[in-house]
């Protein structure tokens, strides 16, 4: 099934519209600058963080390098727990399991808590043009679907709209007018969806990890609606990619030591719920029936090749759309996909090779390797985002391959490439960290040359990044000639 | 598509047989050094849960004896006026509990009876199963008796807290769940809800209390 959300425009006019909307803008590089701060403190406040990184990174690598045998384990544990289990290959058969048990319960609606793997399968169109309501309960999402978007960022979705916009927003759903007041839009999101929540038939969430062990779905929320999508619904459906796994109890320990620090600053969220199986006989809350929809649609290509293997292992915690510098400066729509910033520009193309554009999105990112240092499972996300490139180079010809001729020449060299790379990346970061332009004895080496110019580019406001990229390339193709 | 061929499917890209005994691990969850992290003493740990749940926005009061605990959840629910109150069936202090909610009787929503007024009332009282120490948590389990709702749905949450429950790190606690049958839920409570979706304004009590009120038995 196609990822794209808007592809009536390429990813250049998308990127130029981004930069033209300064509101979101200054939005997206504030969000980010907070998270950003934010879990630098927590980081540091940890004191051993490489430590924990390290250990998530083993943790991951393991669960996928068995993970038929975790998936096993865990399958039979929610049949044992009481829950159904079912294993879909793509999309579209997901989102008809989803669409047929809904039909089985007779669902009007269904309540939603934020899960971007139901977006992979468009889920919420599927539902609607069979009738059934899909409310997002995210507060962000809720704004977000209302105003008819997608999201923009993978943790705080609405980061673009305005406090006036989600007034008029409320305003028109409500049919009076709804004050600005921060305090007023939450408490009107509360009462509005409260009505959602005791009316659906089905609640539907994501999740964060599932612990093989014992058959546990585990998720993290600030808000409280996970917890209402999963206590008041009689149904409730759990679409996860299949590589959500973490084999025992121990290391979900090291998951929650990560993910919210890594996504939000937070030591721990405010809700963290494992669910093991639909509530007992004699509960007197919970969801009677539980059903958990296990989702490849693509995933499963990157099994074995060592290239591209460790994009499974990303929790999904957002820190690396934070230090992107091209992020920073387009704002998540401008990638079109599900994913956006670093881990889209490398997972979009992935799940979705067949599709040309997509492809192009490996070019949204500066090869900086700061996602990298920010993944708290240390996923190689540059190094991905090359060999992209290079398969692209590949399988394109013409223009493409004109165009990247410059790539092409400096993969042909090996040795220097990498230790081209290396050293940026340590320039990089400090640069990014105190804004400072590139160091000049650097910007004198000869094939260094291109790469430092237009480097400094992602950080100027005046051109969009795709302009920047082709500068980037023609200079490229002149220090490869210097040489 | 059945599990099998999936399953197999994902083997084959991995290029090898289906694997039927548990592959082997050298690292197991955190790093050793936080294994072995326990904060010895009891005081301690009260004194840590307490700064961190108060960091997180948590009211958190101590109490001595069980008579002031009485008197200060007594003194709690007077000051908040509560016209309707949800609570565990089950309580690890039910004596305790009932004596002090006695006086609010008329107060107290049966969930099955009225769930319209159970999802909007005022005041849910509970006990918890554990506590962490390290990041201010409480750890609630549903059973027959101690429904999710509770902790959930009112705007006030006050949670019983015995200096005991409280563990230093969330491995402890996870430890306890091992091997057996989990609850179905066990939630993990740090703070009251919250969100910056609107413009990075933090707001708080967004679907879940906007207030938890933690009752500490020192
Ligand atoms: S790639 Fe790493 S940093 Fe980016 S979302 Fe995934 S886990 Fe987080």
């Amino acid at each position: 099934m196609h990822m794209l959300l808007n592809t009536d425009q390429s990813l250049t006019q998308r990127s130029e519209h981004a930069l033209k909307d300064s509101f979101l803008r200054q939005a997206v590089q504030f969000t980010t600058e907070r998270l950003r701060e934010k879990k630098e403190e927590s980081t540091n406040a940890l004191g051993d963080w490489e430590l924990w990184r390290e250990r998530g990174r083993q943790i991951r690598a393991h669960t996928i390098q068995y993970l038929d045998y975790y998936l096993d384990q865990f399958a039979t544990n929610v049949e044992q727990a009481g829950g159904q289990v079912y294993f879909a290959k793509d999309g579209v058969e997901a989102a008809k399991i989803a669409l047929e048990i809904a039909k089985e319960k007779r669902a009007k609606k269904v309540v939603k808590s934020k899960s971007m793997v139901t977006e992979e399968v468009e889920i919420n169109t599927v539902f609607e043009k069979e009738g059934i309501a899909c409310v997002e309960t995210d507060l962000g999402e809720y704004i977000v679907q209302l105003a008819k978007q997608t999201p923009s960022h993978i943790i705080i979705p609405a980061i673009h709209q305005t406090r006036e916009q989600i007034a008029q927003l409320f305003s028109a759903e409500q049919g009076k007018a709804v004050s600005t007041d921060t305090k007023a839009l939450t408490a009107f999101a509360r009462q509005k969806l409260r009505e959602a929540f005791a009316q659906a038939e089905i609640g539907m969430t994501g999740c964060n990890f599932a612990i093989a062990e014992s058959g546990s779905v585990v998720l993290f929320s600030n808000e409280g609606n996970i917890r209402m999508v999963t206590t008041l619904p009689k149904t409730q459906i759990v679409m996860m990619g299949m590589e959500r796994m973490v084999p025992t109890w121990e290391d979900l320990e090291v998951m929650a030591n990560l993910l919210p620090r890594s996504a939000t600053g937070q030591k721990l969220t405010a809700y963290m719920s494992i669910l093991t199986g639909p509530k007992r006989s004699d509960e007197k809350d919970g969801p009677e029936e539980l059903h958990i929809i296990i989702v490849d649609n693509g995933r499963s290509k990157q099994l074995g090749d060592p290239k591209f293997q460790a994009i499974l292992h990303c929790i999904r915690c957002g820190a690396c759309l934070n230090v992107c510098p091209v992020y920073r400066q387009i704002g998540g729509h401008a990638y079109g996909s599900v994913y956006p910033g670093p881990i889209g520009a490398v997972l979009s193309p992935l799940l979705n090779p067949e599709d040309e554009q997509v492809q192009e999105l490996a070019d949204a990112s500066s090869l900086c390797g700061a996602c990298y240092d920010a993944c708290p499972v240390q996923i190689p996300l540059h190094d991905m985002l090359v060999y992209l490139r290079e398969r692209r180079v590949k399988t394109q010809g013409g223009i493409e391959k004109v165009a990247f001729r410059g790539y092409s020449a400096i993969f042909r060299h090996q040795a220097t490439f990498q230790w081209m790379m290396k050293t940026l990346r340590h320039v990089q970061k400090w640069s990014v960290k105190d804004g400072s332009r590139w160091s000049s004895f650097l910007s004198r080496l000869p094939i260094v040359q291109g790469w430092v110019r237009s480097r400094r580019l992602p950080y100027s406001t005046q051109r969009s990044f795709r302009e920047q990229w082709k500068m980037l390339q023609k200079e490229l193709e002149e220090g490869v000639d210097n040489q | 598509m059945n599990r099998e061929a999936f399953l197999l499917h994902l083997a084959k890209q991995l290029g090898r047989p289906e694997i039927r005994n548990p592959p082997k691990r050298e690292q197991i969850g955190a790093p050793d050094h936080w294994k072995s992290f326990v904060l010895p003493r009891k005081s301690e740990r009260v004194d840590r849960f307490c700064q961190e749940a108060r960091t997180l926005g948590a009211e958190v009061h101590c109490f001595e004896t069980q008579q002031q605990l009485q008197e200060g959840l007594q003194a709690l629910l007077t000051s908040l006026k509560p016209q309707s109150i949800l609570r565990w069936d089950h309580t690890e202090c039910p004596a305790m509990i009932d004596s002090v909610l006695n006086r609010w009787k008329s107060r107290i929503v049966d969930p099955i009876a009225d769930p319209s007024q159970a999802l909007h009332a005022d005041v849910g009282i509970t006990t918890v199963d554990f506590a962490i120490a390290d990041t201010g948590t409480l750890v609630l389990c549903s059973d027959e008796q101690k429904s999710r709702g509770v902790s959930l749905f009112p705007a006030h949450h006050i949670a019983i807290v015995d200096a005991d429950q409280i563990r230093t790190r969330m491995g402890e606690v996870l430890a306890e769940f091992r091997g057996g049958k989990p609850p179905s839920a066990i939630h993990f409570i740090t703070g009251p809800s919250r969100s910056s979706d609107i413009e990075n304004d933090l707001s708080i009590g967004v679907h879940g209390p906007a207030v938890l009120h933690i009752l500490v038995k020192v």
